[in-house]
């Protein structure tokens, strides 16, 4: 009696399964419709960023949509969430190939797109990562990229660090369990060991550390006179909490993982005086810029960060693609995506030409963080 | 170089004192049910998250009164939680083989973290802590102090000698260590067990809940899945010190924060928790039960 039961319960868990997966594949669907599939960590460590993209790519397709499509042909959105774990970011990639995206806008972060790329490659789906940085997050043909990667980040940053900042002995805090933060991290070292102003220590610690005091104090018993946290804005503002607590008081620069309104609201009254190496500056006076800033901000209510602009760029970038090529064969868009040279009209930078590896070459923006709650310009490098 | 160690001290003392507070109540639900807690670590988030709404709801003005009341009313919804869960979820299973029991516990501390992240007035995303204790920072010859800090560690010496002074000098602590050294004895002596097993849990849920909102006072960002490395940290400290044994988990909460600590200072601290880790397996080696854990005998 008992296993009857046993397998009754098991037969049924297995049709309650089934059941639920039968929704996702019931929609009927406009043939000429373009499926653009977004891999977005709505949810988990960088869950700020993850909205923002979600709203931007939101935003692009209705613009498009209200334009007339692209050729002719209308948007839909397929949301997926990664979670930031690559594990996850690689079964909802296979998820969105299953579905017959047209276009896949993401992942965020470098890790997620390191384990999703390959699976888009193997099926010849593109995809386009808005803010992976990693310098193997482009592996493959169908992986491009709207921003660009750690080797020119790290690399203006190093420099920014020596000439801008003047530094002599600075110090690294890094977190070695992210393939985004270590990328970037990795490069600001070499760089600085190329300009002859080596690290004095590399301090670390792994996703999910809270406490950052051990390495702080021990930093701080190495007299620094800079500090470099290429890692994600909640901990790099328990850092900067934790650096005020400690009476640590240099020069703080990071990278673009920091470029969050969030870092704001975590930090407190710690974030002021913060820089970081990133994509755009909303206060940037380009018109493109100005007009995409009201826009999201009418709809949103909150000013645009890195990861708006560049999600809202990377749809762009399939557009241009898609009307260069004047196709919807995908290997013709992707041609014509590798091939897209000196765009001037995307909101992240004055001119965008895709290299060969399918990463962007483009401009840097340095910003600081103010005591009202906001980034502010303060430098843009040109490639 | 003396401020550097004494800083550190510090640093290893706030860190072990959440620790040792977060492994009570891993090893005292042991010592009763030989019951690995997994909810442990989420009822210590849950703490963090009353605190965060009593602060807010009530607008109360930062200071020594607010955090006493955040405190005491994460205490009471820890305890209250805990109850719940262990009536719902655990006392079903009681005679079930402990391998039901544990698969549950780990379904109790999943049920918690993703329920907690699906309900709209918590939610996924990390939050900022208010200040229940203003972060102004002093020094004292060179060794940088918070308000908060000093409160957190008043305040867990406190509650520690609170807890000790109820495991020993009570006669609910009492009956604690008597059906923790024999269930069914102690059931013959006319001791209600069940109520025995609701204090267990209500007292190391009450000192997870006040951990929770000093560890996000400390640590000023919370969410969902907060209570996860804390947890872990703090259930290796419950094993170390000996499972089972209140003194073994407070001082193994200490000897982990004071370990993490040291290894991060002296050492590179990518291998911080690689050699925090390896350091307490060879404690294990030369003594498997734990430094204050007695072993089991077999009773034939």
């Amino acid at each position: 009696m008992k296993t009857k039961w046993s397998v009754l319960l098991a037969v049924l868990m297995v049709i309650t399964m089934l059941v639920m997966m039968v929704p996702g594949m019931a929609l009927a669907e406009d043939p000429r419709d373009l499926k653009i599939g977004v891999l977005c960590p709505l949810t988990g460590k960088i869950a700020a960023y993850g909205q923002e993209q979600k709203n931007a790519v939101e935003m692009a397709i209705e613009e498009i949509n209200a334009a007339g499509g692209i050729l002719g042909a209308k948007l839909v959105m397929q949301l997926e969430d990664d979670e930031m774990k690559p594990e996850l970011a690689a079964s909802m990639t296979q998820k969105l190939v299953n579905d017959n995206v047209d276009v896949i806008i993401g992942g965020m972060s470098s890790s997620s797109t390191m384990a999703g790329g390959p699976i888009a490659n193997s099926k010849e789906v593109l995809m386009i990562s808005p803010w992976s940085t990693n310098p193997l997050a482009a592996e493959g043909d169908w992986v491009f990229r709207a921003c660009f990667s750690d080797e020119f980040q790290g690399a203006i940053q190093a420099k920014y660090m020596v000439d801008g900042l003047g530094c002599k002995k600075p110090a690294q805090l890094l977190d070695v369990s992210d393939d985004g933060s270590k990328g970037q991290g990795e490069v600001v070292a070499a760089t600085l060991e190329e300009l002859g102003v080596p690290l004095v220590t590399v301090e670390s610690y792994g996703s999910g550390d809270r406490d950052f005091k051990a390495q702080l104090t021990k930093i701080k018993s190495l007299d620094p006179d800079c500090l470099d946290t290429p890692n994600y804005y909640g901990e790099v503002a328990l850092i900067r909490v934790q650096m005020k607590e400690l009476g640590l008081d240099i020069p703080h620069i990071g990278g673009d993982g920091v470029d969050s309104s969030d870092f704001f609201s975590i930090a407190g009254d710690a974030a002021e005086g913060m820089m970081i190496t990133t994509h755009y500056s909303p206060e940037d006076p380009r018109p493109v810029v100005q007009d995409f800033r009201t826009k999201y901000e009418e709809k949103y209510g909150k000013v645009p960060d890195s990861t708006a602009a560049l999600s809202y760029d990377a749809v762009l970038l399939y557009k241009m693609a898609i009307e260069k090529a004047n196709s919807f064969n995908k290997y013709d868009i992707r041609a014509a995506l590798a091939e897209l040279k000196d765009v001037t009209t995307l909101v992240t930078a004055p001119s965008f030409t895709m290299d060969e590896t399918g990463t962007g070459i483009k401009s840097l923006a340095i910003v600081e963080a103010g005591n009202d709650g906001a980034w502010h310009f303060k430098d843009v490098v040109n490639p | 170089m003396e401020t550097v160690i004494g800083q550190q001290l510090v640093n290893a003392l706030q860190l072990g004192s959440a620790y040792a507070l977060l492994a009570v109540g891993y090893t005292m639900v042991y010592g009763v049910l030989r019951l690995i807690n997994f909810a442990h670590a989420d009822i210590f988030m849950i703490g963090a998250y009353v605190g965060f709404f009593i602060f807010n709801t009530f607008g109360l003005a930062s200071g020594v009164t607010a955090f006493i009341i955040c405190v005491l009313g994460a205490m009471i919804g820890a305890a209250i939680l805990a109850v719940v869960i262990e009536r719902v979820a655990y006392r079903p299973l009681r005679t079930a083989p402990r391998l039901s029991a544990m698969i549950t516990a780990i379904g109790v501390s999943l049920f918690l973290e993703h329920g907690s992240r699906a309900v709209p007035f918590i939610g996924p995303s990390f939050r900022r802590y208010p200040d229940i204790i203003a972060h102004t920072t002093y020094e004292i010859g060179g060794i940088y102090l918070t308000a908060a800090v000093t409160v957190v560690l008043i305040t867990s010496v406190i509650l520690m000698a609170i807890l000790s002074y109820i495991v020993s000098r009570t006669m609910v602590g009492k009956a604690m260590r008597a059906s923790s050294y024999d269930k069914e004895a102690t059931q013959l002596m006319g001791i209600n067990l069940n109520r025995i097993i609701t204090y267990t849990f209500a007292i190391g849920a009450a000192e997870a809940g006040a951990a929770g909102v000093m560890w996000a006072l400390v640590y000023p960002m919370i969410d969902p899945y907060m209570g996860m490395m804390p947890g872990i940290k703090a259930f290796v400290a419950a094993v170390v010190g000996g499972i089972g044994s209140v003194p073994g988990a407070l001082i193994g909460g200490f000897i982990l924060g004071g370990v993490e600590t040291a290894t991060a200072a002296f050492l590179p601290s990518m291998y911080r928790d690689a050699l925090a880790f390896s350091i307490l397996a060879i404690v294990l080696i030369f003594k498997p039960t734990g430094l204050f854990g007695v072993g089991v005998l077999e009773k034939v």
